[in-house]
């Protein structure tokens, strides 16, 4: 099942809706479109690229290659699914870019601002937490980014998917074109990597 | 009664809703009477709880007339004409074209060779199967075949089996069949007269340790056949070939070409002739170089923890004996 955020989904054309309309040539359907995903984009992007300038410029590159690309989904998979395989996609050939050219070194959510934008410090709203995760304190936040800045993409890509994304490992596999049991094992090799470096320095 | 390293890796899979009710049975009786296990529960559940807490981003107000800018403005996210690849910058296009000079001589010997239906060159086959029969003539005992593997520091490119040249061959199947050629890590070649009994457990294999079969040849009648199995890379380090017959265990050797007891050079063709002979090696990462003799079965000899990051695929070629 295709976990979708709508807005207002009393009203709300379904996705698939909204591509069949895109398809007939209804620009104003595409908009609608990137509005509603635009969020998800944006932040699945920066929590795996863990840069803000990359994450916005994928997920906006990644919606030109919807509209270009809208008359060959064909809805094998949910729109949302899609979505995060081109992201992913586009995320890795950035990753690879900055990695060749050497900036990759210690980019991470703090140290990045550092790098880049002089000191300026970052600010970033969150959203409205759950109740369970308000329990998370601040500082253990604060360092788990920088952590999870460390890990390899592929790690990244699973924890976002599962835990931002709220995805199930059926819906992974999907997105990553890989088997359930990849996901299940990378994931949990993931939480292991997080954990060890989430004690090397408290 | 299940002990903590049993249940420690399925905890991952027990936070997310994602085992079977049996399985799941099994972790909670396990939690119930393990302080340890639990608290390694709650510590995933507060990394898992930390990950969702992770300040977000917010696209810009401008974002929509940024992408309608790029659509109209005609961005490509990347390249894809042949124009955009011969105006490329110079730091670009020398590595391209380097690598395409290689591509094209990889073509040409490719096409020196004439292929089978299954993609395996003759010349290869013709190779392995010297190879196979001389070592089943008595030619070279098992031990002979280990010393060559490992003569050079632990690696193989001492056996013959596994000559430079199939790599290419190989990847240039592998690439064929839609896997990326460098994650082809490792080789196994077996003799076996049944391809589906290999097919089977080669499957069974995968599906223990999260893996797959990635494709199979359908072409029965070559003499040799080969497939690839997908696997999480920590499993490599781990895997080993047993010998079907018991009395001639595994040659094999575990961090390079430390001898593990002096195993069997007397695994010769004799003992094997149920099913064929063989020689061949299967090299998972550095930490395992194992050498087999004799007829071999796949098997998972589990756990070591995960070390390395990727998936890697296992290059398995099947060798109809010659009778």
């Amino acid at each position: 099942m295709e976990r979708v955020i709508q807005p207002d989904a009393e009203n709300a054309a379904s996705d698939h809706e909204l591509l069949d309309r895109c398809r007939a040539g209804d620009e104003k359907a595409f908009d609608d479109l990137v509005l509603r995903h635009q969020q998800r984009a944006v932040n699945v992007a920066f929590q795996v690229l863990r840069d803000r300038e990359d994450a916005m410029e994928v997920a906006q590159d990644a919606f030109v290659r919807i509209y270009r690309n809208v008359n060959e989904f064909r809805g094998e998979c949910g729109f949302t699914t899609w979505l995060h395989q081109i992201v992913l996609n586009l995320a890795r050939n950035r990753h690879r870019w900055w990695k060749r050219r050497g900036r990759h070194a210690g980019v991470s959510l703090d140290s990045a601002v550092e790098t880049t934008d002089g000191e300026v410090p970052r600010q970033i709203a969150a959203e409205a937490d759950t109740p369970d995760v308000q329990t998370v304190k601040a500082e253990f936040v604060e360092l788990l980014g920088r952590r999870i800045g460390e890990l390899p993409r592929r790690f990244r890509e699973v924890l976002v998917l599962r835990h931002v994304e709220s995805m199930s490992y059926q819906q992974i596999a999907t997105a990553l074109d890989c088997s359930i049991g990849t996901v299940k094992s990378r994931i949990a090799r993931a939480r292991e990597a997080l954990r060890e470096r989430m004690k090397e320095e408290r | 009664m299940k002990y903590c390293q049993d249940i420690q890796p399925e905890l991952s899979a027990y936070l997310d809703g994602e085992l079977t009710p049996p399985q799941r049975a099994e972790v909670e009786a396990h939690l119930a009477s393990c302080p340890r296990c639990r608290e390694e529960v709650a510590e995933l559940k507060t990394l898992a709880a930390g990950v969702a807490a992770l300040p977000k981003l917010e696209p810009a107000p401008q974002f929509l007339a940024e992408v309608r800018r790029k659509i109209a403005r005609g961005d490509k996210p990347e390249p894809k004409t042949w124009r955009d690849y011969l105006f490329r910058p110079v730091w670009l296009k020398v590595p391209l074209e380097a690598a395409a000079l290689i591509v094209i001589a990889a073509l040409v010997q490719r096409l020196q060779e004439p292929m089978p239906a299954n993609g395996v060159s003759n010349a290869r086959m013709a190779r392995v199967k010297n190879e196979l029969r001389s070592a089943a003539a008595g030619d070279k005992s098992a031990g002979e075949i280990r010393r060559r593997a490992f003569a050079d520091n632990g690696s193989v490119s001492g056996l013959t089996i596994a000559p430079p040249l199939a790599a290419t061959e190989v990847a240039a199947v592998a690439q064929d069949l839609g896997i990326d050629p460098s994650r082809l890590d490792a080789e196994v070649i077996i003799p076996a007269k049944d391809l589906h009994d290999v097919q089977s457990r080669a499957e069974q294999l995968a599906a223990k340790c999260n893996g797959r079969v990635i494709a199979v040849s359908s072409s029965k009648a070559a003499a040799g056949h080969l497939f690839f199995v997908e696997l999480p890379r920590e499993y490599a380090a781990s895997f080993k070939l047993e010998l079907l017959q018991s009395s001639a265990s595994v040659v094999g050797t575990e961090g390079g070409s430390r001898d593990k007891g002096g195993t069997t050079a007397g695994a010769t063709a004799s003992s094997a002739d149920a099913i064929g002979f063989g020689a061949g090696v299967l090299t998972g990462n550095r930490e395992t170089n194992t050498v087999f003799s004799g007829a071999a079965a796949l098997a998972l000899t589990n756990e070591a923890k995960a070390r390395a990051l990727a998936t890697i695929v296992l290059e398995i070629m099947v060798v109809t004996p010659t009778n």
